[in-house]
């Protein structure tokens, strides 16, 4: 047999067709054999379909290639702006995360003697036993106790229409506002901030200020391994433009830093220090811009002395002054606000940070110069910090007392860590104080909008706020939670001081934990029963990228064995309740209507969920929970949450015309996306003639904020003598469940090590490869000592990445979190390290 | 026997001044074929090899190289082996 006609054999086929995507990605010519078979089908018989990819925020789109159902190839998509073809190591090793060899296929719960028991074997059960289980156990908390007694949590890996349908399913059919997303540990204090500063969510900018700015200041953020693709967008940046400056702050040396022209090393919390002294800068070099400042800034005082978010009965709770009142702030003149951080001087922020006088007044100079577009960008760094609220709000100052925001390449920019943190967990709202849009479960007229578009008799949305991440674990142990349902997360691994708070809620005997996911992850098998999930592109999806673009992609493939995804999962456990269990009998008298329908008929057989036919949805790809329920839900549930953003600044398109394009940046007016948001010309939302309007606030002007350096809650000291930060490696995401599952990542970087300052190791006699104990108040872990990898240290922190289920570093962190926000601060606490 | 033939590309982003080297170390290494390169510092490399932990290794590889600012996986597809060596009429 011989190949094709063109004398090409499909090997040659093949590697033209990935010669021809590189170039086309890097904007090269492409070679002559390759041009005609670039999406040819018949020479490779896949099917290509679009996806946006299930790791990072970055929101890369990715052409996924089937073949007898199962994902054969992927490629960077050359027609998303996001990624232009692009894909980092992660992405590259998409079509192998569904195929694990231990992935969960079969609802699992723990037996003894064929009966359910909490100490009993995981035992493979059907779906209906696994849901009469658990509908018995709610059913119990609920009638004891309320529904105060159940909780959730979810992820901002849940696709739009799961995380919708879940708070919807907690808020409107169980009453109960305990859910909340893991984004609450890596994207809390960003909402607070944008809230506190803008009076509105997520970035008003978007990627093309990467083609825009003249200067990148990296807070904290190591993007070359954790944004590698955004990452190429500033190296394409700087390497194409001589003129442009990249400055790197971290705690540690790290491997954005070979790109660094302004390298700086600082002292844990000392961030802070840093941001109100370029403030103080801008002030007395008199770059201030006036205009910009006395039209469209408020200035405001923050409250002090706000404690740590640890439990109330801890010193530095009971210390803490504002503890209860952490987020308030008065009024303050911008003369006030120049005192203020006056006291912020060169010498100081030298000797506080440890940043040599001459590298800090670089960096405030990129900020002062008048002619320097500047692309502020961090994430956990200064997310994760107990004064992480306090540090956004100090990173916008500095942009907005040098009016450098909202126009292309001025640009100060949260980049998130999970695919759809933005889309899901913080559009849809599915934190426990959060409704759709910005809205606050706090707030009545919020409740009675939300309850207005689902149908919902007045009074059914409660109005307390539920118990965030970290309290819900606490809730846990102490018996206040005692069912409780994961989906799409490992918080047993992601939680901090997981031994003291994490791990007895799960094994609490009076609780029933239910975890789904695809894998059996560290917090699956802390559970009692586990149910398989289908992931990415086994069940039709949508996420939100950090630059407020929505992207939609279709079922490509079907799940492995029993597995459902999370919608189905959902909807089909709300079949289980009616409103006579579940409701109080005043909103049922009130509205008899209502009275013993299931909470599958009020949520999502209500007439709007369910008015898309299921002869709607694409005829060549499947979709298992819409040939299920008999009509197109996750269209309907789109339209249904649609409708809490339109008109209010959050427009998004309508339903199909994400499956046609390749994302869309909200809001989306008159079938127009906005790039940069709060600028006249560009923002439709803006009134004409205002020039800028932070809209979000009801005066249409953001806030410049007096906050000072507060310590962090746990410095190093005689007996715990090392700063200890965690975070990722570029191998691996977030908690390692799916990367740890590709053998090739997994063989780049199989442990966890304790990086550390080479002559740390040597002061304490230790070599590189070294085993330790890494020890703090609350746990330890064993791991080897690694001297020379690209994370390097400065004397007195240690870096140890936490991915890896066998040494959970989470034992050793803190779990003291930002007073506003409730974000865990993973970056900083104190430990001992001691030889085995 | 081998069941599988990985074929990726990647798009490396190296200092220009220092592409040079960066050149020769990817030149050297087993499974890599550089199919363009440009001034600006972009260099297209293509892998073929029997498992896609190879790739993965090579990738590890480039992307901590000196003078190396960013690699980018662009195109990566599994074919059975067998199928290729059948139509080109070597049958293993």
């Amino acid at each position: 047999m011989t190949g094709p006609k063109t004398g090409l054999t499909r090997r040659d086929a093949i590697k033209a067709q990935a010669a021809a995507a590189a170039a086309l990605a890097a904007g090269l010519p492409i070679p002559a054999a390759a041009q005609n078979l670039v999406t040819d089908a018949n020479v490779t018989e896949l099917k290509w379909s679009k996806a946006a990819c299930r790791f990072c925020g970055t929101g890369c789109s990715i052409m996924v290639a089937t073949k007898a159902g199962r994902v054969v190839a992927t490629h960077g998509d050359t027609q998303a702006e996001v990624n232009r073809g692009l894909n980092c190591v992660k992405g590259y090793f998409l079509s192998k995360i569904m195929y694990g060899a231990d992935r969960l296929t079969t609802p699992l719960l723990r037996k003894t003697g064929g009966e359910y028991d909490k100490n009993g074997e995981f035992t493979p059960v059907s779906w209906d036993e696994a849901f009469d289980i658990m509908a018995e156990k709610w059913k119990k908390t609920l009638a004891e106790k309320g529904p105060e007694g159940i909780g959730m949590f979810g992820s901002g890996q849940w696709t739009v229409w799961e995380g919708y349908a879940a708070s919807k399913l907690m808020k409107a059919g169980f009453r109960s506002n305990n859910i909340d997303p893991n984004a609450r540990h890596c994207m809390a204090s960003a909402v607070g901030g944008f809230m506190r500063t803008f009076g509105i969510d997520e970035p008003m900018g978007c990627y093309d200020d990467f083609e825009n700015a003249d200067a990148f200041v990296l807070w904290g953020s190591n993007m070359a391994e954790m944004h590698p693709i955004l990452w190429t967008r500033i190296t394409d940046r700087r390497f194409s433009h001589p003129h442009v400056k990249v400055a790197v702050l971290s705690t540690f040396t790290h491997r954005s830093f070979d790109l660094a022209d302004i390298p700086a090393v600082f002292t844990p919390q000392t961030d802070m220090v840093i941001l109100n002294y370029i403030a103080n800068y801008i002030i007395q070099n008199d770059a201030v811009h006036k205009d910009f400042v006395g039209k469209h800034i408020n200035f405001r005082r923050g409250n002090t002395d706000i404690g740590y978010g640890l439990r109330p009965e801890h010193p530095l709770q009971q210390a803490a002054e504002n503890a209860d009142k952490a987020g308030g702030s008065e009024p303050m003149s911008f003369e006030e606000f120049a005192e203020f951080v006056s006291e912020y001087t060169l010498e100081k922020a030298e000797e506080m940070s440890g940043v040599p006088a001459e590298t800090l007044e670089k960096i405030a100079k990129l900020y002062a110069d008048p002619d320097t577009k500047v692309m502020s960008l961090w994430t956990m760094g200064a997310n994760q910090h107990t004064r992480g609220v306090w540090t956004n709000n100090l990173l916008y100052n500095i942009h907005l007392l040098t009016g450098k925001i909202s126009t292309p390449g001025n640009s100060p920019f949260s980049l998130t860590g999970q695919p759809s943190a933005c889309g899901t967990a913080r559009e849809v709202g599915t934190f426990s104080h959060r409704l759709p849009a910005d809205m606050v479960v706090k707030n009545p007229k919020h409740r009675a909008y939300a309850e207005k578009i689902w149908k919902l008799p007045e009074g059914t949305v409660p109005g307390w706020v539920g118990s965030h991440a970290v309290k819900q674990n606490r809730d846990l142990k102490d018996g206040k939670i005692n069912c409780y349902w994961v989906q799409v997360n490992n918080n047993m691994q992601a939680a901090p001081n997981m031994m003291e708070e994490g791990l007895p809620g799960y094994r609490n005997p009076d609780n029933f934990i239910v975890v789904s996911d695809a894998y059996p992850t560290v917090t699956a098998e802390a559970a009692d029963l586990i149910l398989p999930a289908a992931m990415w592109v086994e069940k039709e999806g949508a996420f939100g990228n950090a630059e407020r673009r929505t992207q939609f992609w279709y079922q490509l493939v079907n799940a492995p064995g029993d597995s459902k995804s999370d919608l189905w999962q959902l909807a089909e456990f709300s079949k289980r309740f009616t409103t006579d269990e579940v409701w109080p009998a005043e909103i049922l008298d009130a509205n008899p209507e209502y009275k013993g329908k299931t909470l599958f008929e009020v949520l999502f057989a209500n007439g709007k969920v369910d008015q898309f036919e299921l002869s709607e949805k694409a005829k060549e790809y499947g979709n298992h929970e819409s040939e299920d329920f008999g009509f197109y839900i996750q269209k309907g549930l789109f339209e249904e949450y649609a409708e809490f953003g339109r008109g209010k600044a959050h427009d998004l398109a309508p339903f199909d015309r994400y499956h046609e394009v390749r994302g869309l940046r909200w809001p989306v007016v008159d079938g127009k996306e906005t790039r940069w948001r709060f600028k006249e010309g560009s923002d439709p939302y803006v009134k004409p003639g205002s020039d800028y309007e932070f809209y979000g606030k009801p005066d249409g002007k953001a806030v410049i904020f007096a906050l000072p350096y507060e310590p962090p809650a746990e410095s190093p000291d005689a007996e715990y003598p090392m700063w200890l930060s965690t975070g990722r490696v570029l191998e691996h995401w977030h908690s390692g469940s799916m990367t740890q599952r590709v053998p090739e990542l997994y063989q780049a970087v199989p442990d966890a090590l304790c990086y550390m300052h080479p002559d740390d190791a040597k002061a304490q006699g230790f070599r590189r490869g070294t085993e330790v104990r890494i020890i703090s108040r609350r746990g330890e872990i064993r791991t080897r000592i690694e001297t020379r990898g690209r994370n390097k240290p400065p004397k007195g922190l240690v870096f140890v990445p936490w991915f890896d289920a066998r040494r959970l570093i989470n034992k050793v962190t803190l779990d003291a979190t930002d007073p506003i926000s409730k974000q865990t601060d993973f970056k900083k606490c104190a430990v001992r390290i001691e030889a085995v | 026997m081998t069941e599988e033939i990985h074929i990726s590309s990647l798009l490396v982003r190296s200092n220009p001044a220092r592409m040079g080297a960066v050149l020769k170390t990817i030149q050297s290494m087993p499974n890599a074929e550089i199919s363009q390169s440009d001034p600006s510092g972009k260099i297209v490399v293509l892998f073929e090899a029997e498992t896609d932990r190879a790739i993965g290794d090579a990738l590890a590889r480039i992307q901590l190289l000196d003078g190396v600012a960013s690699a980018a996986l662009v195109f990566h597809q599994t074919c059975n082996a067998q199928d290729l060596a059948f139509e080109e009429g070597v049958p293993q």
